[in-house]
């Protein structure tokens, strides 16, 4: 059961897209079509305003918060193909912007912080880029994967540092393959793994029947196998499961009255909070059997129990 | 696979800009290196007539623009890169249609525009920064109107006053004229913060769209005095612009550079398109509506013209995403949702809509049925706006997991007073279940170290504080029968158990109170039952009886726990005894949901409720393995933290591991070291999430792991600084500042060689012995700081 704490009057002018807790879930940043990511400060249930960043030329799609120990950064996309990296030292600055696509850039992630400061963002124009800051010459190298999707990426997500396949190996740990998962408007997903200095495409999951709008790859706190969630338009939200990152399940977890745009696991990778067209937010939780159930569901504004049907799919 | 109403034609060269006729049926292209009518067919493009023809072809026929008479059908005008505007007659015979060339602009003609009424005006605009007004039929400059800017980029007549015509100039000023006087401008405004390349006028309303390189579409009412009504936030320059025909608040736009597509805004929604077409590989270059809104031609930088239909448009405005979920570290959900939901627009199949050889780069969401477009052109009025809100978390609030982690204690005392503790902190945020675990933990290894052979390690020694009645002295002879312990795989999860060899005389004890025979003879009990079950000791639980993952309920609970306790240990100190089918019974599934039980029922097994909290039946099928009789606790402890662990509380797990200290290793064949430090690190990072510092580096203390000990070498940082004058020195040198000066003992003003002691609050110091004799009889620092110092 969740209850409503509040309800944030963001002063954007136009939709939001995208809204993201840091890393301790006390910042809160938001992005819109109206160019602008916003920054609130959480305190005991209440929000203050902290920053409003501009810098962006078209819509926000989506922002991400780096691991704390490499200060405070956000990284936003837009779709004016560009990424821009912005750090708080008192106040909130550029500190890199990343041009490289020829499209909307529709998501970033930064990677588990175990790897360093990377940050993995896909377009439209079909690429993925995987930015990474060198600390010896202080640049941002930039290493693309053309052709990831056709016709576009739209979500992207890392496989945490800590995962399934760690278990067979632990020695291997420090050598464990970097790994992203990708959703795109060919209706696939994609895991990808660092092979040398390349990416490769690892896996391709095939289930989905319309463009595949988000992917969540779980924080494997403690899990024992690798999941990842994926949502799509045609109005189904999937949770793939791995115990070693290579071969992988399908599990429907519900078919929704419309579309679904977004998906996101809580830290310890055991709720998926949903949100579809319908305006609803569901939360997720699987039981011991394998079967997900739907815990709680609330509509806009509203909280509200599921109803006795929905809890027993 | 081209879609069959867009349809195209390749050029010899880019054109720059195109013009349709009056009842646009043909249009005309120009550019430098192309001059070409087509009429315009149902599925294609014919070739009417090439005008670049002739033995002369000078710079006349380099075109930056066109336009096309909007009465007259045969009179088409160019601009010039070389300053000339030219008028053609294609109703001319022969081959030249050149009808006039008005050479008086000195520089680049940027723009030449027709009258809307009147046939016989042509206005042009230049890089020279002057307007000149043609008369055609007296093939002279009738006006020039002086901009005083540096460069006008377009003119256009306005439609509701014949003779006003709009000017737009590279230094972001718009100026409106009165076509019959050149001496002053009617009205003139800052539009934009950069040069102003197009412009437009809306056909119903008294709106001017401007378009400029700062990104942005600005739509001006100048009925009276010119005010802003819209901004439209583009991604790049924008190189033209065009009122949608029949829509009040749609505008089509095009960049100059970096975008190659065509967009359609609505006015009210200025940061999405409401359409795109992304035909074309390169810039387009121009964009004429075909006098009907569904249609339009667009010529681009990579040689092609091409008519876009409506209905092939593709709508950014449903590939955003309006959703977006976030669960925080602390459980919160943040949703951001539309104020209106989209309604449900059904797409056509995405098929086929990637045109690989001609790279659309933007995705297309599959076209709109035209019922669908409508829908979604109707939901602008409202403009977009969403609503962001806060859940608090679900169902058990992380709150209590961290208010545990913060009692919880792992080290300092043994496994069982720690386990006990644990208990307690656990069961007083309601978390039974975890609660339980723990009275688990306390019961198995509430003995001294068990008498089982370690796996890989020589035994632990016992804790130093032990409960002295469980302390069973050993002789050091049975320490040695460990090496001849016996494996045989038990029914038990199929895991080995061991038997070991308990002397007849404590074996005794176990045999009179069950009644039941040792498995093997006198001297050989299973590991699981030989756990030294002491009648006296009645303060201890049998390990089988709090096994089951199961807590009472909350109201009941201390009773039951110490009735239980006690009668447990009085009545039913034999495994065998808590095997029997009705204490098995009593965890099933169906009496989880119950009331809870009441004492009566329950006295010879533990109470049969399920958590409440958890909800689940997950946990009750460990009952059943946990009341087999030869039972072992590691391999079902390590059972219950994995549960724990799938079920997202790597705490439990990752605490249970530390508070067992010297039994950990019991654990180690069951729980592999990968998933141990995947428990530890999963465990320290929930701390941190939660700024629980210091619980995380006790917890990097405590590990036995060498990759989550190593932490705490990492990310440790030592800075020194001078003690003169407080900056930062580099490590192992001296401050650049004070290089000169040698660090002085405070107390005898010497150079101090050899040992230096300082102390690290104001970092005053000097020889040990001097700094140890002043501390022997003073606090402060013998600086004269002031500082409080203490001294290693």
């Amino acid at each position: 059961m969740i209850t409503v704490l509040n309800t944030i009057d963001t002063g954007h002018e136009d939709m939001i897209h995208d809204a993201e807790l840091d890393y301790y879930g006390l910042k809160l940043a938001t992005c819109s079509s109206d160019n602008s990511v916003k920054i609130y400060d959480i305190k005991n249930g209440t929000q203050t305003l902290a920053a409003d960043l501009k810098g962006h030329f078209g819509p926000v799609w989506q922002v991400a918060w780096a691991h704390p120990k490499y200060g405070n950064l956000l990284a936003s996309c837009s779709y004016d193909r560009k990424v821009i990296i912005w750090k708080e030292s008192g106040e909130w600055t550029k500190l890199y912007e990343h041009t490289g696509h020829e499209s909307s850039v529709n998501s970033v992630a930064w990677a588990p912080a175990e790897y360093g400061l990377i940050l993995a963002c896909c377009s439209s124009d079909g690429s993925i880029s995987i930015i990474q800051y060198s600390q010896d010459t202080g640049n941002w190298d930039v290493k693309k994967i053309t052709g990831a999707h056709a016709i576009g990426v739209n979500s992207i997500s890392w496989c945490p540092a800590l995962s399934a396949d760690l278990n067979l190996d632990p020695l291997t740990n420090k050598d464990a393959p970097k790994r992203l998962v990708t959703g795109g408007c060919d209706n696939l997903i994609k895991i990808w793994r660092e092979q040398g200095d390349q990416w490769v495409e690892e896996n391709r999951l095939e289930l989905h029947i319309d463009w595949v709008r988000d992917v969540a790859w779980a924080p494997s706190l403690g899990l024992q196998r690798s999941m990842i969630a994926s949502c799509s338009q045609d109005k189904r939200v999937v949770i793939w499961s791995s115990d070693d990152n290579v071969s992988w399940t399908p599990t429907i977890l519900n078919t929704f009255d419309d579309v679904v745009w977004s998906v996101s696991w809580s830290l310890t990778g055991n709720i998926l909070a949903v949100s579809g067209g319908d305006n609803k937010v569901s939360l997720w939780r699987e039981s011991t059997d394998g079967q997900w159930l739907c815990i709680s569901e609330v509509a806009k504004g509203l909280g509200q129990t599921p109803n006795d049907e929905r809890s027993t799919l | 696979m081209i879609p069959s109403n867009t349809i195209c034609v390749s050029e010899e060269g880019p054109a720059n800009a195109l013009a349709l006729n009056k009842d646009a049926t043909q249009v005309v292209i120009a550019g430098r290196n192309v001059f070409k009518v087509f009429s315009i067919e149902e599925n294609d493009f014919t070739e009417v007539c090439n005008l670049r023809v002739g033995k002369n072809l000078n710079l006349n026929f380099s075109s930056i623009d066109v336009a096309w008479s909007t009465i007259e059908e045969n009179t088409l005008a160019t601009a010039a890169t070389n300053g000339a505007v030219v008028v053609w007659n294609l109703g001319r015979s022969g081959r030249s249609k050149q009808e006039h060339v008005f050479s008086d602009h000195k520089r680049t003609v940027n723009k030449v525009s027709f009258h809307l009424t009147e046939p016989a005006l042509l206005i042009s605009g230049s890089q020279d920064g002057m307007m000149k007004c043609f008369d055609l039929r007296m093939k002279e400059v009738a006006r020039t109107f002086i901009s005083n800017t540096e460069s006008i980029r377009d003119v256009q007549f306005s439609p509701h006053q014949a003779h006003t015509f709009a000017a737009v100039s590279e230094n972001g000023n718009v100026q409106l004229w009165d076509v019959r006087r050149h001496e002053r401008c009617l009205q003139q405004f800052t539009a934009h913060s950069g040069p102003v390349f197009a412009c437009d006028w809306h056909s119903e309303m008294p709106w001017l769209a401007t378009a400029s390189r700062d990104k942005t579409i600005k739509v001006w009412d100048i009925h009276a005095k010119p005010n802003l009504e819209h901004t439209i936030y583009t991604i790049a320059s924008v190189g033209h612009v065009k009122w949608r025909p029949q829509k009040k608040y749609q505008v089509a736009s095009c960049a100059l550079v970096l975008d190659c597509a065509v967009h359609v805004w609505d006015v009210r929604r200025p940061h999405v398109p409401l359409a795109t077409f992304a035909e074309h590989r390169d810039v387009t270059t121009a964009i004429a509506w075909q006098n009907d809104p569904n249609t339009f031609l667009s010529t681009s930088r990579d040689c092609s013209l091409y008519r876009h239909r409506f209905s092939e448009a593709a709508h950014p405005v449903l590939w955003a995403n309006p959703h977006g979920v976030c669960v925080s570290a602390r459980g919160d959900v943040t949703h951001a949702a539309p104020d209106c939901p989209l309604p449900a627009l059904h797409t056509n199949p995405a098929s086929d809509r990637y045109v690989p050889g001609l790279g659309r780069k933007q995705p297309t969401a599959g076209s709109l049925r035209p019922q669908a477009q409508a829908a979604l052109e109707r939901l602008f009025p409202g403009g977009a706006a969403s609503v962001l809100t806060r859940y608090s978390g679900e169902g058990r609030p992380p709150c209590c997991v961290v208010a545990c982690a913060k009692e919880y204690k792992m080290r300092g005392l043994p496994t069982h007073e720690l386990a006990e503790h644990n208990a307690k902190v656990a069961r007083a945020y309601n978390r039974h279940m975890v609660g339980h675990v723990w009275e688990v933990v306390r019961c198995v290894y509430g003995r001294p170290p068990p008498r089982e052979p370690p796996e890989r390690e020589p035994p632990p020694p016992p804790p130093a504080h032990t409960n002295s009645n469980a302390v069973e002295e050993e002789p050091l002879e049975e320490v040695e029968q460990w090496a001849e312990t016996q494996f045989h795989n038990s029914g038990v999860l199929g895991m080995p158990t061991l038997s070991i060899y308990i002397p007849p005389h404590k074996y005794k004890i176990r045999h009179d109170a069950t009644g039941a025979c040792g498995p093997e003879g006198s001297g050989w009990v299973s590991a699981a039952s030989a756990h030294y079950v002491d009648v006296e000791t009645a303060d201890w639980t049998l390990p089988e009886e709090a096994f089951p993952l199961r807590a009472p309920p909350p109201a009941h609970q201390p009773s039951i726990l110490d009735t239980t306790h006690g009668r447990a240990a009085a009545g039913g100190a034999s495994p065998g005894g808590s095997s029997s089918p009705g204490s098995g019974s009593s965890g099933s599934n169906g009496s989880a949901c119950t009331a809870p039980p009441n004492l009566e029922q329950t006295s010879s097994a533990y109470p049969g409720a399920a958590t409440p909290e958890e909800g689940e039946s997950g946990p009750l099928w460990v009952v059943h393995e946990a009341l087999r009789p030869h039972v072992e606790p590691a391999p079902l402890l390590a059972l219950a933290l994995r549960h724990h662990a799938d079920l997202g509380d790597v705490q439990t797990a990752a605490l249970v591991m530390i508070v067992l200290h010297e039994h950990r290793s019991d654990l180690f064949p069951y729980i592999d070291e990968g998933l141990q430090e995947h428990w530890l690190l999963g465990y320290i990072e929930f701390l941190q999430k939660h700024k629980l510092w210091n619980v995380a580096t006790e917890v990097v203390r405590c590990a036995w792991l060498s990759s989550v000990w190593s932490l705490s070498q990492q990310s440790s940082s030592v800075t020194v600084c001078c003690g003169r004058c407080g900056r930062r020195a580099r490590p192992r040198a001296m401050c650049d500042r004070c290089l000169p000066h040698p660090d002085l003992c405070a107390v005898c003003r010497q150079v101090v060689r050899g040992l230096y002691a300082w102390c690290q609050g104001c970092s005053h110091g000097g020889h040990l012995e001097h700094m140890r004799q002043w501390m022997e009889k003073h606090q402060l620092c013998p600086a004269g700081c002031g500082h409080h110092c203490q001294l290693g």
